[in-house]
């Protein structure tokens, strides 16, 4: 059949030495890039663009790539270990993994993550494989007015996956919205909330929020209370996930795959949005939706998967349309321009070499990333055994320098400090951050989109239910408010039927 | 016995340091590396340009030109930077035209005028292109004019940023076409291709890479803002020789602060100019998809100086010129 010669023909060129040495510097300068917190793909990349060009271009994209997935990789272990993101897909990691590591099963955590990731990239190859025109062709359905209703269903999404007080995530989610207004505003081309400082035209960077909420919150919590000197004083038995634990992820792992790659083919922040979004289905859909936020496994095997099929889904824009998902995948899109690659159509007819070479690779990534990362697992968990005076000096060492190293700017790491005090702030008053960081992260865009939508549509406001995709989103954001609300309501009169039946009684 | 070994340690260091820096003081420029700073993110077209003229530079002035990415507010952190460094030679910066007129125009906060640098040299431009979507009702510059003027404010027009270049060369084309667009906004090329490939807006300006890319899937070029037809493009005219003298593009060249020495600004001059001008780095730019456009000092200063007339007269005169 044609796919298993295409496959034959990627094999055989991913399989060549020089191909499988940059596949393995990739990975590794990857989950490297990954672990440190701070570091992401974007500063490994433009450390080893240099060499790309003295490369021929397959080993210059399966590289990136590499680093790219790698980067995905190590930063669910930080997520894990420490409450810290590597960056914006990791942060729901946060939620379930971590408390699995106070646990004494950060091993466990690992493992699934990086098994659920396996697989989630093998599905997502596939479906790369199955499904790139026709997916292609679905992604340039969606103009500003599907985007705006699919984010707005996103915000919605918050009410899935609290484990709290719904009212305070919003409020969160509000402060978020607000936040992400700093900056220039792409539409009239002034500036807001800036206050004369330059740095912030393009607004609240996300890396130090996410660093000063999580990271540097952590460190001020924790050293105000009086606490034993390791993180983790239990034993730690059971490196890898046991029986129970396949059992309880192997369809969170399946479904976040698929909910994953459907999301990462449109062109946008896809893996934050297939995180979020998988975390929330798997706690709709779970018979015990209470143990998520506590150290349920499936509250990691399912954002993790779905955040690296979301990666592979990535792809198909990049290669087919010459879309950029994120700026690291601009950054291959500037590696293909650099040797004359045209993306587009034509070019998995034009270039099948590269095409099927790149995607073997990823594959031949994933493999090569599931054997580094596992046997790092008793490594990594003994990083937690590492006394809180000496770790956490170091963590905060980590998230100053990798701050300032973005950029530069000692303003990003004043805004990291800044956002650190926040953070400490708003766990003391019992708020969740991670509604924040997706309302940082969804609300610039989605005042974008909106504002876009109505321009286009000379004011109309109709266009957001009269265009099918639109209003599909637009519904199922209806529907998940109602059906939240509804078992509430069905709560009161079956506690008000019981209560009448003991009074009976 | 130890303090003298331990001083004699510090002297010859300091002896060391003191050779090397009186050795840098004294020696010709350039006489340490020079640091490049690109106001883009790593990978994209200045990025691009730059590393393909590196080893020409770092071969033609013997010292190394090291990169230094400064992405924030579409450029305008990078040249303010540019513009407080110290004016030796030793830290130059890529530039954008408009960019380095309009920002301080049009930009809050920004805290450089474009005055306030040396242009060095011009490298070459990025033309922009009128593309329309696909099964648009006019597959021909004229009839999309006439189009327009039928249906006045109806025909949505997409291209990126407020105020920045490819705004302009909207409003310029409006001008001179005599035709009323409703202008979208957009952040970055890489929103254009899924609005205009998808059928969200009617027309957009692009650069012109971005219109051979999409050469092929139903999308019409109708014009491009070059002097002659591009060989990548040639079925498709120029604004020019359809009656429009219009020339949207993208310029990219080099800068320094302003007030350098006259002798390193000479030197730079003529080295600069004499890599842009090159056979093999032309050759090279246009692999790439630009269009070289190699200027010296003087001509890139005229250039940019007329650039700003020209340009403070339009937003003037269509009234846009945001009040500070």
């Amino acid at each position: 059949m044609d796919i298993v010669n295409h496959l034959i023909q990627g094999a055989s060129v991913a399989f060549q030495p020089l191909n499988l040495l940059f596949c393995f510097i990739g990975v590794l300068m990857g989950t490297l890039v990954g672990v440190l917190p701070g570091l992401g793909p974007t500063a490994a990349i433009a450390l080893l663009l240099p060499v790309s060009f003295h490369i021929p271009p397959v080993a210059t994209i399966i590289l990136l790539a590499g680093i790219y997935y790698g980067a995905m990789y190590g930063g669910s272990t930080t997520s894990i270990l420490v409450n810290m993101p590597g960056e914006a897909a990791s942060v729901i990691t946060c939620l379930d993994g971590y408390q699995m590591a106070k646990q004494g099963r950060a091993g466990p955590a690992l493992g699934i993550a990086a098994f659920g990731s396996f697989i989630a990239g093998t599905l997502g190859i596939v479906g790369i494989i199955v499904l790139a025109p026709p997916m292609a062709t679905f992604a340039l359905a969606f103009g500003p007015p599907e985007y705006f209703s699919m984010m707005l269903m996103g915000i919605v999404i918050i009410i899935y996956m609290s484990s709290g007080s719904i009212l305070k995530d919003f409020m969160t989610a509000v402060f978020g919205l607000l936040l992400g207004t700093i900056g220039m505003d792409t539409i009239a081309g002034t500036q807001r909330l800036t206050f004369g400082i330059l740095e912030l035209a393009d607004g609240v960077g996300f890396v130090p929020a996410v660093m000063g909420l999580f990271g540097i919150s952590e460190i001020l919590i924790n050293v105000e209370q009086v606490i034993a000197t390791t993180l983790v004083t239990e034993k730690v038995k059971n490196l890898f996930p046991n029986r129970e634990d396949w059992k309880e992820s192997i369809k969170p792992i399946l479904r976040g795959s698929g909910l994953g790659f459907l999301i990462g083919v449109l062109p946008g922040p896809a893996p934050v949005i297939a995180t979020y979004a998988s975390y929330a289905m798997e706690k709709r859909l779970s018979k015990t939706p209470e143990k998520f936020g506590s150290g349920f496994i499936a509250g990691v095997a399912g954002p993790e998967s779905a955040n690296n099929a979301a990666s592979s889904g990535a792809m198909i824009p990049l290669f087919t349309l010459g879309i950029p998902a994120n700026s690291v995948i601009a950054v291959l899109l500037g590696a293909f321009m650099i040797h004359g690659l045209q993306p587009g159509p034509m070019f998995i007819s034009k270039y099948p070499d590269i095409f099927w070479g790149t995607i073997v690779s990823m594959y031949l990534g994933n493999a090569m990333l599931l054997v580094l990362n596992l046997p790092l697992i008793p490594l990594w968990v003994k990083v937690l055994k590492v006394p809180y005076p000496i770790l956490f000096p170091l963590i905060l060492i980590f998230c100053l320098i990798g701050v300032y190293s973005l950029n530069f700017s000692q303003i990003e790491v004043g805004l990291m400090t800044a956002f650190g005090v926040i953070g400490y702030a708003m766990r003391k008053l019992k708020f969740e951050m991670a509604p924040l960081v997706l309302a940082l992260v969804l609300g610039p865009m989605m005042e974008s989109n909106l504002r876009l939508s109505l321009l286009l549509s000379q004011g109309d406001a109709s266009v957001f239910v009269t265009k099918p995709i639109s209003a599909v989103f637009m519904g199922m954001s209806a529907l998940l408010i109602i059906s939240a609300m509804i078992p509430s309501v069905r709560n009161r009169r079956s506690s008000f039927r019981e209560k009448l039946r003991d009074d009976d009684v | 016995m130890k303090s003298n070994y331990l001083t004699g340690i510090i002297l010859a260091v300091a002896l060391l340091f003191s050779v090397t820096a009186a050795r840098s003081a004294g020696a010709p420029y350039p006489a340490k590396e020079i640091t490049y700073i690109i106001a883009f993110n790593p990978g994209g077209e200045s990025d691009i340009e730059f590393r393909a003229m590196q080893p020409y530079f770092e071969k033609a002035l013997g010292v190394r030109f090291v990169p230094e990415y400064k992405p924030a507010a579409g450029g305008a952190l990078a040249w303010q930077t540019l513009a407080g460094a110290a004016p030796d030679g030793y830290t130059l910066a890529g530039f954008n035209s408009p960019h380095v007129i309009t920002q301080p125009l049009t930009m809050k906060d920004v805290k450089f005028d474009t005055e306030d640098f040396t242009y060095l040299t011009m490298i070459e431009n990025t033309p922009s292109a009128l593309v329309v979507k696909k099964d648009f009702p006019a597959k021909t510059l004229k009839e999309f004019i006439d189009y327009a003027k039928k249906n006045p404010g109806k025909v949505t027009l997409a291209a990126v940023g407020r105020f920045s270049g490819p705004h302009l060369h909207a409003l310029q084309f409006m001008k001179v076409a005599g035709i009323k667009l409703t202008y979208i906004p957009l952040q970055g090329t890489g929103q254009v291709k899924p609005q205009i490939m998808g059928g969200h807006v009617d027309a957009a300006f692009t650069n012109s890479p971005a219109a051979v890319e999409m050469k092929g899937s139903g999308i019409t070029t109708l014009a491009i803002g070059t002097e002659k037809r591009m060989e990548q493009l040639p079925d498709v005219p120029t604004f020019a020789e359809l009656g429009y003298k219009i020339y949207p593009r993208i310029d990219r060249g080099i800068i320094a602060p302003k007030n350098l020495p006259k002798d390193v600004a000479e030197k730079l001059d003529r080295t600069l100019y004499s890599v842009v001008s090159s056979k093999e780095v032309q050759d090279k730019l246009r692999e790439a998809g630009f269009v070289p456009n190699p200027m010296n000092m003087a001509e890139t200063t005229r250039y940019i100086k007329g650039q700003k007339e020209a340009i403070k007269k339009l937003l003037d005169e269509e009234k846009l010129m945001p009040s500070k």
